[in-house]
């Protein structure tokens, strides 16, 4: 049965069966009499038309989220009110901490990035690390980054979370190409000028500790936890005469010049026990 | 050691911020986190202020969001993520001249949730710290499920009297497949939130406020200013609710289990949990289905903030704990009480406010024309948006409001709109977001 619009005005309230007067609310048919309810064309088109703004809107959102869908900020505008932004900053890396579980069931590695403005820690979790450490795209000290993230804050805790390697981008300056001696030598002569700078230095081992090495007595190598995490399939043994060649970043340890490399990729043995390592 | 003074202050905080909270969710459509967002823009200025003093502030406005809305929701139908399945109870209630019952039973749930929050964090803090721990690794598939769950148990509503068997079909599955609409629609909404910036960076602690107001409140402000002009009935003022014990128990459990799941898991709400909470308890009836809505989402507002204050552990969840962790992070047991002192004060006097304001607008609401408060409250809520979040801000609830129509008019679930946070989750803890922004073409 069909009702005409017309004799319903008349006769019930909207959401009510015109023909039986039983409630139907919005269904298009009453339940009792199966008469037809009249909610005509206009609610067609309002049904047509939520359609179209959805998909109209969702696809005017896509194109206006991906014109910048991680804005720059200056790291010393980020506070509280930025929690769970998602922001790119830049800046240059000043610190690096790495935190596993003795069982490896977690990782966690935290960096520091600097600008002009104020420093932020950079953390990626354990599936994030492992996907940097595989993709050889950790950061090292000195390293000018560009890092997207979601900032969290808890307290006075505030950090940027890594989601992916591929929101690590690093470019590393050029390192200067000298001899340990001979740095040792600059460095003396201008220290401000040869301390947080990029080496590639070349010399003797003459001493060999459990997370360091000294060249030509005068400086330090020091490799700590992360340096060999971030290499996980090289194994050096560095032995006392051997001749290497370091690339990384000079540090003051105490009052001795110390190179920091950025993973065990930087060091190479070049001779060892008198016979040279292709 | 925490100062007298501070107790004092908080317990006075508390009662202000329980009066505000109420008048504040009389407005159709505002959502307590809008309020709150605004109250952290203006306390970010003051560096003096007592963090407990503005947890104890953000704890009692809760919890006068949850009585305060059981008025706006009944009376004025614009649901919030965790009360919307409500409303359509109430609103029979509300057509037969039962509002003050609907009302009274579902604050009088948000009273008796709010105690049992208190008792169960205080009481049951070592057992939910392990409970949150094991929930933690099973998120990723529970809140599938939950989705999954929500989706397949709609049944499809209109009987559909085609002639045809294909017609029958059709018009069966048009329902359910706009449901699926909805929940896509959204998760792309929510992927777009969550893994770009849509909105100002300096405003991203507000960033699904927009979506949240135009998902769930504006599609009822609008039905309510463009449907025929509402008739409300002059209700009656009873002075006994009708109910048994057996509606009671049903009433508590499925009231507990609801806003529990909603206060563990993330990003289900308590919307989402009383879906299983019904069916866990077999609820029937809608004294004790209004009762347990009224419960449930006391248990996941409040409860939820309280976790925060479990000492030892950092439990965030919800909106208002990452308001408070924005200022400090707590961790003792002292503060523990102080909270929960505050949460049960802020009961009491939100309970005497509350029963004056109910009676007062059941006395009159069949004289107010609730296309005045609706359109009010859309434009508090427009004004309050731009300021908040800017031009985009506005766009954002543009296309949420979009999606958050589709079903009043296709008749399916509106709780579908909640996949604007359960999906990026989902995709986030499935180690997908780098994938999922490439694919949208945001990475």
């Amino acid at each position: 049965m069909v009702i005409k619009k017309e004799d319903i005005k008349e006769k019930t309230k909207p959401g009510f069966c015109p023909n039986c007067g039983a409630y139907v609310g919005a269904f298009y048919s009453c339940p009792w009499c199966r008469s037809k309810m009249p909610h005509g064309t206009r609610l067609r088109i309002i049904q047509y038309v939520s359609i179209f703004a959805v998909i109209f809107g969702l696809v005017g959102l896509g194109i206006y989220a991906a014109i910048d869908p991680a804005p720059f900020v200056n790291i010393g505008d980020i506070g509280p009110t930025y929690s769970n932004g998602t922001v790119t900053i830049k800046g240059h890396v000043t610190n690096i901490d790495y935190r596993v579980a003795n069982d490896e069931s977690w990782k966690t590695l935290i960096f520091t990035v600097t600008d002009n403005t104020g420093s932020i820690d950079v953390k990626a979790y354990t599936e994030t690390t492992d996907e940097m450490i595989e993709d050889k795209n950790t950061p090292a000290i000195g390293d000018d980054c560009t890092v997207r993230g979601s900032i969290y804050i808890r307290g006075d805790e505030l950090y940027l979370l890594l989601d992916s390697s591929n929101y690590y981008k690093y470019q590393r300056p050029a390192a200067l190409v000298t001899n340990a001696t001979e740095l040792f030598n600059l460095y003396n002569a201008t220290p401000s000028e040869y301390l947080g700078i990029r080496v590639n230095v070349t010399g003797e081992v003459t001493k060999v500790g459990s997370s360091y090495f000294e060249l030509d007595n005068v400086t330090r190598v020091f490799f700590p936890e992360y340096v060999r995490a971030f290499a996980p399939e090289v194994t050096i043994s560095v032995y006392e005469e051997d001749i290497v060649e370091v690339i990384g970043f000079t540090e003051l340890y105490y009052d001795t010049l110390e190179i920091l490399p950025g993973s065990m990729y930087d060091i190479k043995i070049l001779i060892q026990g008198g016979e040279t390592i292709e | 050691m925490i100062p007298f003074e501070i107790i004092l202050i908080c317990t006075a905080i508390g009662i202000l911020g329980v009066i505000i909270a109420m008048v504040c969710s009389l407005i159709p459509g505002l959502h307590i986190y809008s309020i709150l967002g605004f109250v952290v823009l203006y306390l970010l200025n003051f560096e003096s202020i007592d963090p407990l003093v503005f947890a104890s502030f953000t704890t009692s406005m809760l919890i006068g969001y949850c009585l305060g809305s059981c008025i706006s929701a009944v009376y004025f139908q614009t649901p919030d993520d965790s009360s919307v399945f409500m409303v359509f109870p109430s609103q029979k209630y509300l057509q037969d001249g039962r509002g003050y019952e609907a009302v009274f039973l579902t604050g009088l749930g948000a009273v008796v949730g709010a105690v049992m929050a208190c008792l169960l964090i205080i009481f049951g803090s070592e057992f939910l710290t392990l409970l949150v721990d094991l929930l933690v690794e099973h998120s990723l598939w529970i809140i599938a499920t939950a989705m999954a769950f929500v989706w397949l148990s709609e049944w499809p509503k209109d009987p559909a009297r085609q002639k045809t068997r294909i017609g029958k079909l059709a018009a069966a599955w048009v329902q359910l497949l706009m449901g699926l609409f909805v929940i896509i629609a959204s998760g792309i909404l929510g992927i777009y939130l969550f893994f770009s910036q849509l909105i100002p960076p300096e405003r991203s602690f507000q960033g699904l406020a927009a979506a949240f107001v135009g998902l769930f409140a504006i599609p009822s402000i609008i039905q309510n200013l463009f449907s025929a002009k509402k008739d409300i009935p002059k209700q009656y003022l009873g002075k006994t609710i009708e109910g048994n014990t057996s509606e009671l128990i049903q009433g508590v459990a499925g009231g507990v289990i609801g806003g529990s799941i909603g206060m563990l898991i993330p990003s289900l709400t308590a919307g989402v949990g009383n879906t299983f909470a019904r069916h866990a308890v077999a609820q029937s009836g809608d004294r004790s289905f209004m009762f347990s809505q009224g419960l449930s989402r006391a248990i996941y507002y409040v409860g939820a903030v309280m976790l925060l204050f479990i000492p030892g552990v950092i439990i965030r969840r919800g909106g208002a704990a990452l308001f408070i962790t924005m200022f400090y992070v707590p961790n003792t047991y002292s503060e523990l009480i102080i909270i929960a002192s505050t949460v049960l004060i802020s009961t009491a006097v939100g309970w005497f406010i509350f029963t004056l304001i109910a009676k007062g607008i059941t006395k009159s609401i069949h004289r107010i024309n609730t296309r005045y408060v609706s359109l009010f409250g859309l434009i508090v809520m427009l004004i309050l948006t731009y300021y908040m979040l800017g031009i985009s801000g506005i766009f954002i609830l543009i296309v949420a409001t979009a999606i958050g129509y589709i079903p009043l008019v296709f008749n399916t679930r509106r709780i579908h709109c909640i996949s604007v946070i359960t999906i990026p989750i989902m995709i986030s803890m499935a180690g997908l977001t780098l994938v999922v922004s490439q694919l949208f073409g945001i990475a």
